[in-house]
């Protein structure tokens, strides 16, 4: 049996994880400084280093730059990264799948579904959320929240009544099948600039999260990459199986009904403030496993939080085409950069469900 | 015997259009509409026959014979609606994609008079419907992406014409398409005077902002996700503000379509701007701030120089602006001057335009 107890593991390997982690950690920071000396206008580096240290630069604007544009969207992108891998890590080890990531269940679908009866419905749902004071980019993160929170009870009811994750994992296939009929209906009967503005919030952005919003976010995916820590010893038990988890004397719809919980507060929240963002939840987990094996939750949570924020700090670099005023929408750049990435993973390990058995 | 259009000398002066020309052989009147959507190559070339004109008709491959005048007409667009009752043929409209976008209180009011028909959405025209009302002339325009639509309402042998105003650089271009719709109706010579009219008060506008020295800066349009979408230099709404007496931010920009840049890019530029015109769906200052603090930090937010083309609106949410803006560039042109030179345009009273408070 293949069953990885950190005990019993030679102190070598231990010592190279740590390396690793630390190496991964340094590169985020690098990755970090660098996105925030990128983008459409060019700052001198000397001037970027300057404003983040809090000596005035002669050049308002560009303090006005970094530190009101670039820096929340670095955060934002780290954020992002780690929250959506790890969300990705959660459900992969729920099914056993290596094809899950953290929309398995229909959050993305049902966000999406709440986003486009704001825009779309404008008129009578939107309108109700601009007349209870949230207007703006708050109205859409309240209702993709609203619709993520719906498909999650929906999902949330179903899985306390069945036994079997696979079947779950279909049932969130239906549910996202279902809410994405819904929202081609209304888009079918928009006006072109409704749908315009629907289209847009599909292409995802990290540029759109001010500091007042960070002060939201951040508490937010931290609160569910903590809880996720806290449940480890569950998700190592899960990945051996339902059957085996219980015989280990865990309540198995409880740890179902925390994973679900916590994927949607990271995957929802994501959403919520960004849009819906392609492939990171998937390929990056197993970009983690890929730079070191294992299928302790305890080394692999951190290894993809941190794989997550290397990974989205890049896409954006790229995403901002530095030195044009021209921008590509994240999500064209994470999906041209996951999916090569997934399929290179897979060539060279040949066999990804070894990790799931 | 062939015809050749080359050969025929133009039968009416076309000045700022540029997408179509009207030609006479033996008699008849030709037009030709050239490129009627982006990036087409096709021209379409329609004869107006007329029943005292006993000539042979000119032998143009590919072109439509229409009898003139149409007895009644169906519009796919808003913007051709304004030249109908401005030519006053607005009783002969018999049906519209999707009424509830119409501004105009004339047609509102037929269509709630059920004397305006329903077509349902213009993505997909209740082909049905159409055939059965058997119209005289059914005014379209295409982005392309409907040309098996517009094939199959032809070959059931209702006369149809491609619009192509929304592809005109200039505004008086735009306005320049009631000679089109006059033909149709052989009101060319009224068409032609109405023009005229238009083009002196636009000309009139533009001549008394030439001769103020002071051109205050602006910038225009908000961010969607991460992309700010602003007019190129050559662009529609580029002319305008040059007209109007303004320095448009990007008027040195060579392109006639919409630039995409980043909201860093349009803040180094514009955040020092004087005013700022056209914020879509943002009717408040407050709007702006809530959907993103950092429109705060714009000079125009804050001077309280911001402007929305938002003073018309309907209560199904059609905006007269996008209705009538197409037909009378001179009434635009007097809203801007007197929002950019209020001394030289006194007593105006904003037409389409209203300040944001």
């Amino acid at each position: 049996m293949n069953q990885n107890n950190i005990k019993f593991r030679s102190l070598t390997r231990i010592r190279s994880y740590i390396l690793l982690l630390f190496l991964i950690i340094a590169v985020v920071f690098v990755l970090f400084v660098v996105n925030i000396s990128l983008g459409s206008v060019s700052i001198p580096p000397v001037q970027v280093i300057k404003t983040l240290a809090g000596i005035a630069v002669d050049n308002i604007s560009w303090q006005n730059i970094i530190l009101q544009f670039r820096v929340p969207k670095a955060i934002t992108a780290v954020l992002v990264g780690s929250g959506l891998g790890i969300s990705g890590l959660l459900m992969q080890t729920l099914f056993r799948n290596p094809l899950a990531g953290p929309f398995v269940l229909g959050i993305s679908a049902g966000a999406s579904l709440g986003v486009a009866l704001s825009i779309l419905a404008g008129m009578w749902f939107g309108l109700a959320l601009t007349q209870s004071g949230i207007a703006g980019t708050w109205a859409l993160a309240a209702a993709a929240v609203a619709g993520a929170f719906f498909v999650l009870v929906i999902v949330l009811i179903i899985s306390s009544r069945i036994r079997d994750s696979m079947s779950l994992l279909i049932i969130g296939l239906m549910m996202g099948s279902a809410t994405s009929a819904v929202v081609s209906i209304l888009q079918y009967y928009s006006r072109a600039e409704s749908v315009q503005a629907y289209l847009i919030w599909t292409f995802g952005s990290l540029g759109g999260v001010t500091w007042e919003e960070l002060e939201v976010f951040v508490p937010v995916i931290l609160t569910g990459i903590i809880l996720s820590w806290l449940i480890t010893k569950k998700l190592n038990a899960l990945l051996l199986g339902d059957q085996y988890a219980e015989s280990l004397g865990m309540n198995i719809k409880k740890a179902r009904f925390l994973v679900i919980l916590i994927t949607s507060v990271l995957a929802g929240a994501v959403t919520a403030f960004c849009g819906p963002i392609a492939f990171i939840g998937i390929a990056v987990p197993h970009l983690a496993r890929s730079l070191f094996r294992s299928t302790d939750h305890r080394l692999l949570l951190p290894l993809v939080a941190m794989t997550g924020a290397v990974i989205m700090l890049g896409c954006d670099i790229v995403a901002q085409v530095p030195g044009t005023e021209f921008t590509l929408p994240i999500n064209a750049v994470t999906s041209v950069i996951g999916a090569p990435l997934v399929i290179w993973i897979v060539f060279k390990r040949q066999d990804l469900s070894s990790s799931f058995s | 015997m062939q015809t050749s259009l080359n050969d025929s000398i133009p039968s009416v002066r076309i000045e700022y259009a540029r997408r179509f020309a009207v030609n006479r052989i033996n008699g008849y009147d030709i037009i030709t509409v050239r490129s009627p959507w982006p990036g087409s190559v096709e021209s379409y070339a329609y004869i107006l026959k007329t029943s005292d004109n006993t000539n042979p008709i000119p032998d143009i491959p590919g072109a439509q014979v229409i009898n003139t005048p149409v007895r009644n007409i169906v519009c796919y667009s808003t913007t051709h609606l304004p030249f109908l009752e401005m030519i006053g043929e607005q009783e002969k409209l018999i049906a519209f994609p999707t009424t509830s976008y119409i501004s105009s209180p004339v047609f509102r009011k037929m269509a709630t008079d059920g004397r305006i028909q329903d077509l349902g959405p213009t993505s997909e025209i209740n082909f049905e419907k159409l055939i059965t009302l058997n119209p005289g002339l059914v005014m379209a325009y295409t982005m392309g992406n409907d040309l098996g639509m517009i094939q199959k309402i032809i070959l059931a042998g209702i006369p149809l014409v491609l619009n192509a105003d929304y592809l005109e650089n200039h505004p008086l271009g735009r306005a320049e398409w009631i000679k089109f719709t006059g033909l149709f109706f052989r009101r060319a010579e009224l068409a032609d005077s109405i023009f005229n009219s238009i083009r002196s008060r636009y000309l009139e506008y533009s001549g008394i902002t030439a001769g103020s020295t002071d051109r205050p800066t602006v910038v225009t349009g908000v961010v969607y996700g991460d992309t700010w979408f602003l007019p190129g230099g050559r662009n529609y709404a580029s002319i305008f503000f040059r007209d109007a007496g303004a320095r448009y931010l990007w008027e040195d920009n060579l392109s006639e379509s919409i630039l995409q840049l980043s909201f860093e890019a349009v803040y180094e530029r514009a955040s020092g701007s004087d005013y700022w015109i056209g914020t879509a769906s943002y009717e408040t200052r407050q709007m702006l701030r809530n959907a993103d603090s950092r429109y705060a930090e714009f000079k125009p937010f804050n001077t309280g120089r911001v402007y929305n083309y938002s003073a018309r609106i309907n209560p199904e949410g059609g905006n007269e602006y996008f209705e009538k803006g197409y037909a009378r560039p001179d009434l635009v042109l007097a809203d801007l001057a007197a929002i950019f030179h209020p001394e030289v345009m006194k007593g105006h009273k904003l037409y389409f335009y209203r300040k944001i408070e």
